[in-house]
């Protein structure tokens, strides 16, 4: 009885971790090129494309002596999603340091970057900055804003 | 040309450390049989790793933030031990053809043949996914761009300025630095930060845990019992996800499960002693890690010191921690220096107090909360909570109770013993942790409950293989 049982538990074994790694790993692993992110851009096949870019921005910004600051507006997509944007940048702008600001913060950072998910939102936002005397320094399509403080009031 | 280059460039980063540690492994385990030279070479795997960032870390310190220190430091310590074994040598071959013949061929019955070549084919599409799923995700998971990547690349961007990696900007600044340091080092040696790295060296540990696991219960039982141990790691989809998504729980796992193996092993071995230094090197390793690794360190010192103290005097017991601890000084040093001069307090041991913890501590909703997340998680080990179609395969352990053996050929195995009461002071130790958090209790669960019990996993399941009977053994 017990040698039967034991012959189950193994077949068990065998079709069990076959199953978890062809239908849970393999099979994926098959579709995975056609799938698409909302953060395409920010996270897989586009790398290069935001590497460069980021390459780019940092040019503006003047090594060792700018506090820069980074700032979204709440975009219609979920809060995880938005900060696991936000870390791919910080990621990918080491070892500058970008302090989160809310819109209730003292804009008091030579620099902030802005990202912004949706079109509707550049306004708003890049007004106020105006406001407080932040000017565009760099722009593109896809929601990316650096802004620079002017020194004179 | 170029590319030629840096391939050769990227072959020689790794394998200078994995050379430096089997070579420091070997000249303290001089048995040489088949299943020994595996779990040796998986081992220094990960010892590589771990050791050539304690050099990195060390270099930095003293020389600032340059590779060429560092390399100088790795190239004379391969050249020491390559002398050292070189003098050495006769005393090597006697050993090892006193050994030689001491090889557990696998059963040539059509069982143990269907089980072999089934790890080979799990084995196979096991890594083809890996590496294609790697490469459609190339930074990996949240906590690894969030935290451990970032801070690679802090150390390897930053020049002097490299301690900003563990500025208060960035999430949890006092995360043990193995894995930053280990990243940061290779991408320092090719004068690039490219991802494939990170990506190597989560395939390197997630896989070496497969293969120690095999090959440790090999040595102790039976090959086919080894394939069937590795094929249940293979099929367990929050281990294989947590390598896959390049954090650090996979290192972690893998010098839990190294200490284990080699305080198991220590009763099998000639060289008694050398198992137990390097049990307390990789239990160094493990809390220079993650914050979890030092929990680790505290549980296997007692249950080793007390264990021994019981079964073999406090003399043998005292004599035995005294070489743990040697093997574990030199990381342990390293951990504390950068515990006091460069990491910030820890958001759990910050948010103590008094009154806050006596509060939480008797506040047994609490425990009700944590015991049942712990059952559900424990019962429904799967990492893709979306994903219907996975089965968990605790439902193995489960039905494999039954296959014990018996209580008595157990209890004959003290360093069985270590094992599991390790885990389950491990098993006790996070539970408390989630008693007394200030963080939000759900929150905190639901997001690290399932990693903590990765980091037991391999262990847990190198210890059933070994308990219950073989496939091989008359029932």
């Amino acid at each position: 009885m017990l040698v039967k049982l034991q012959k189950i538990w193994i077949v068990l074994i065998l079709v069990i971790s076959l199953y978890n790694i062809i239908v849970i790993r393999v099979i994926p692993s098959l579709n995975i090129f056609k799938k698409r992110s909302i953060y395409r851009i920010l996270h897989d096949n586009d790398i290069t494309k935001l590497g460069i870019k980021f390459d780019h921005i940092k040019q503006f910004i003047p090594k060792g002596e700018a506090s820069i600051g980074y700032i979204a507006e709440k975009p219609d997509k979920p809060v995880d999603e938005y900060t696991r944007t936000w870390y791919i940048i910080q990621y990918n702008f080491a070892p500058i340091s970008l302090n989160y600001l809310t819109i209730d913060n003292k804009f008091n950072n030579d620099f902030i970057l802005a990202y912004f998910y949706m079109s509707r939102h550049h306004e708003p936002m890049i007004n106020s900055l105006r406001q407080r005397n932040y000017n565009i320094i760099y722009g593109d399509q896809d929601g990316f804003f650096l802004f620079k403080r002017s020194k004179t009031q | 040309m170029i590319e030629t280059t840096s391939t050769i460039i990227l072959s020689l980063i790794l394998i200078i450390p994995f050379i430096i540690s089997f070579l420091t492994i070997n000249s303290v385990i001089l048995n040489n049989n088949t299943s020994l030279i595996f779990i040796k070479s998986f081992l220094s795997l990960g010892f590589g790793c771990g050791i050539s960032s304690i050099f990195f870390f060390i270099t930095i310190i003293t020389f600032g933030n340059s590779f060429i220190y560092s390399l100088l430091l790795e190239t004379v310590i391969l050249l020491f031990l390559i002398s050292y074994l070189y003098l050495n040598y006769y005393k090597q071959t006697i050993y090892y053809y006193r050994n030689k013949y001491d090889v557990k061929l696998l059963n040539a019955n059509h069982w143990a043949r269907w089980i072999r070549n089934i790890f080979w084919v799990a084995l196979f599409l096991s890594v083809a996914s890996f590496i294609i799923q790697s490469a459609y995700n190339p930074h990996g998971a949240w906590d690894a761009f969030a935290i451990w990547n970032t801070r690679a690349r802090y150390l390897f961007r930053a020049g002097e300025q490299w301690s900003g990696a563990f500025s208060t900007f960035y999430s949890h600044p006092d995360y043990p630095i193995m894995l930053p340091l280990f990243i940061a080092r290779c991408w320092r040696y090719l004068g690039s930060d490219t991802v494939i790295i990170p990506i190597i060296i989560g395939l390197i540990f997630t896989y070496s845990i497969v293969g120690i696991v095999v090959c440790s219960v090999t040595y102790c039982s039976t090959a086919s019992q080894g394939y069937l141990a590795g094929l249940v790691l293979l099929g367990t989809n929050p281990f294989i996800s947590s390598g896959l998504s390049q954090y650090a729980d996979i290192p972690l796992s893998f010098y839990f499960l190294t200490t284990i193996v080699l305080l198991t092993l220590k009763c099998k071995l000639s060289f008694k002693h050398g198992a137990i230094a390097l049990a307390g090197i990789a239990a160094g390793l493990a809390a220079w890690t993650k914050n979890e690794g030092i929990l680790f360190l505290v549980v296997i010192i007692s249950s080793f010191f007390f264990l021994t103290w019981t079964y073999d005097g406090w003399k043998q017991a005292t004599k035995d921690i005294l070489v743990f601890i040697v093997g574990l000084i030199p990381v342990l040093t390293c951990i504390i220096y950068f515990k006091i001069i460069y990491a910030s307090g820890n958001d759990i041991i910050v948010g103590q107090g008094f009154h806050s913890t006596l509060a939480r501590l008797t506040d047994f909703s609490r425990y009700a909360i944590i015991m049942k997340k712990f059952l559900n998680e424990i019962y429904f080990f799967h990492v893709l909570r979306d994903n219907k179609f996975d089965i968990p395969m605790t439902i193995i352990l489960f039905m494999g109770i039954f296959l014990l053996k018996r209580p008595q050929k157990l209890n004959a195995n003290l360093s069985l013993k270590y094992a599991i009461i390790s885990l389950c002071l491990m098993l006790i130790g996070y539970f408390f942790v989630y008693v007394i958090t200030p963080n939000d209790l759900t929150w905190h669960i639901n997001t690290s409950l399932q990693r903590l019990l990765v980091h037991l996993w391999p262990s847990l399941v190198f210890i059933f293989f070994l308990s219950v009977r073989n496939v091989e053994e008359p029932v």
